[in-house]
């Protein structure tokens, strides 16, 4: 059986917390993003005091809002794909800026 | 546009090119220009020479019917979208090149396109320099009109700069033709500026206002064998800005150099490397990425040895990375096409010619509005002339999300406003700038006169040359 999406995404972003790169994309940064999978659940993210968290649930005026499935997240989540790899074939939607997209590649 | 009228064009060019059918209107009802809304035309007539394209014009203009010119269709700014109601007037049965090897010039009809002239040049050992990048099926008439520009024009100059002569029919059916072949004894094209005035800028970038292109001569150049290709990264905006000035004040035949800012160029490759076999290498904050070209190899390697001298001189680093400016000067055929289309992408475009030390407040002001609106898109550009860069935003939108599809278009506003006030200078007047262009009431008053004056009726593209 799959590993719970949230406890995958949670345990993924503390691994990748302890990359250069991502601390640096993320210090001093403060966004919200707001995850909907086709499947229905909603989860929403915290940029904050260079730390990234992630909750059950929506959450009011996200900075981002990322549309896609489960099963692309978890790719992004593993690796196997990339965020933008993911927006070109369509299987990944993001509404927000250019330039917090080029940061959150820092991030996946 | 009722039966006798259509009986008419087919008078003219022959029932089989005439066409009111739906389907084939709908072809006609849309260019590349993706974010442009399509008009279904009337009908659509496929005139076979010059002599029928100004029966056509007579036509129109004795029943007001408004007239969009149309070759290629790859135009990018509504150029050739038909008007409701109006007829399109498809250019590309007018075949024919003609070389005049010895004036180092070719002719050749509204309907060839740059795949076909290369082609045919090639066996001459010749090519006529600049490419828009829909080169396989953008024709040299139509780019004149738009007066593109592409690889190649980081030396040579948009277009208009390779135009000898046109031979232009005027909306009320006349014929003209301009440059040294309005003199019927002259052996060919071999000077533009013959008889007063540019009448032939006249035509360059009137978006089929003013008439209709149907041969265009061009100057040919002997074909470059020799080419470095080469990336040079900057840490500042101003670093890189200074090596393109440097680049042309030293004559570095630079075919094409792109100026790329990190983080786009970061995001871009990420879209389209894989599928293009770039490298990955770490992007400088500015990129420039050049193919220099020569007829001669001492040349090239002199030139390459220099520039890489320039770039250190500068600050910046030689980053030896090929496969970037190869691919973009291999590919000038069809390398916007994959980039733009590769993803089923629409997008909105706004092209604009900055001098090389303000490329800087192009890429400021795009990313500043892309950011301000929150939507995905990406900016670039490329050295257009003597002392020009030609810089464009993409800004991206889903076109079933009407909501972003909105966002894009008030961005696209706000973004030519600030261009012009930074300095900028639209590459084609398309429509869009007649809301962003302010104290020059004098100048778009004469082109209005021009335009009053030659077109009375209006049947020619209205609306499409900055509103007018």
């Amino acid at each position: 059986m799959n590993q719970d999406l949230l406890e995958l995404m949670r345990e993924r972003i503390a691994i990748g917390l302890e990359r250069d790169k991502t601390k640096e994309a993320i210090e001093g940064w403060e966004r919200t993003a707001q995850l909907t999978l086709k499947e229905g659940p909603e989860y929403h993210f915290i940029v904050k005091d260079n730390n990234i968290t992630v909750h059950e649930g929506p959450i009011a005026n996200p900075d981002m809002r990322i549309l896609s499935d489960e099963d692309t997240i978890r790719k992004l989540f593993l690796e196997e794909m990339s965020a933008i790899s993911a927006i070109v074939k369509r299987k990944l939607k993001v509404k927000g800026a250019t330039s917090d997209l080029v940061k959150i590649k820092h991030i996946f | 546009m009722n039966e006798k009228i259509i009986k008419k064009f087919e008078e003219i060019v022959g029932v089989e090119f005439v066409s009111t059918r739906a389907d084939v209107l709908l072809t006609y009802s849309q260019t590349a220009s993706l974010a442009v809304e399509p008009v279904i035309p009337a009908a659509v007539v496929r005139p076979a020479n010059t002599l029928e394209v100004s029966q056509i014009l007579k036509l129109a203009n004795q029943y007001k019917i408004p007239v969009t010119p149309r070759s290629g269709g790859s135009s990018l700014q509504g150029e050739a979208i038909p008007k409701p109601g109006g007829l399109v007037v498809d250019l590309l049965r007018l075949g024919g090149i003609k070389l005049y090897e010895n004036l180092r010039s070719v002719t050749v009809g509204a309907g060839v396109t740059y795949g076909e002239l290369d082609k045919f040049l090639k066996k001459h050992d010749l090519f006529l320099p600049v490419y828009p990048e829909s080169a396989l099926v953008c024709t040299v008439a139509g780019n004149i009109a738009v007066n593109g520009a592409g690889p190649g024009s980081s030396l040579f100059g948009c277009i208009g700069e390779m135009v000898l002569g046109l031979e232009v029919v005027l909306p009320d059916g006349s014929i003209i033709q301009t440059g040294s072949e309005a003199n019927p004894n002259a052996p060919g094209p071999f000077i533009r500026y013959a008889f007063g005035p540019d009448i032939t800028g006249l035509f360059i970038g009137s978006l089929g206002s003013f008439g209709i292109i149907t041969k265009a001569s061009m100057k040919t150049f002997k074909r470059m064998k020799f080419f470095d290709y080469n990336m040079y990264g900057f840490d500042t905006a101003a670093q890189a800005e200074q090596f393109l000035v440097e680049v042309k004040q030293n004559d570095i035949n630079s075919l094409f150099a792109s100026l790329y800012s990190g983080e786009v160029l970061d995001l871009f490759m990420d879209m389209l490397s894989e599928e293009l076999g770039f490298p990955s290498f770490e992007y400088s904050n500015r990129t420039v990425s050049m193919t220099i070209g020569r007829v001669r190899e001492d040349m090239m390697k002199s030139d390459a040895k220099l520039a890489c001298e320039i770039c250190e001189k500068l600050g910046g680093k030689v980053l030896g990375v090929s496969e970037m400016p190869q691919q973009e000067w291999e590919g000038r055929f069809w390398n916007f096409v994959r980039a733009s289309y590769a993803h089923g992408w629409h997008w909105k475009i706004l092209y604009h010619h900055q001098t090389p030390t303000n490329s800087h407040k192009s890429v400021d002001i795009i990313m500043e509005v892309m950011d301000k609106y929150r939507f995905l898109g990406h900016t670039a550009g490329f050295h257009s002339g003597h002392s020009s860069m030609n810089l464009y935003p993409h800004l991206y939108f889903d076109p079933q999300d009407k909501e972003e599809e909105k966002k894009v278009v008030e961005a696209h506003k706000e973004i030519a406003k600030k261009l012009f006030r930074s300095g900028a200078v639209p590459f084609k007047l398309a429509e869009f700038w007649k809301d962003a262009i302010e104290d020059m009431d004098g100048y778009m008053a004469f082109l209005r006169f021009l335009k009053n004056s030659i077109d009375p009726n209006n049947i020619m593209n209205l609306g499409v040359l900055g509103g007018i």
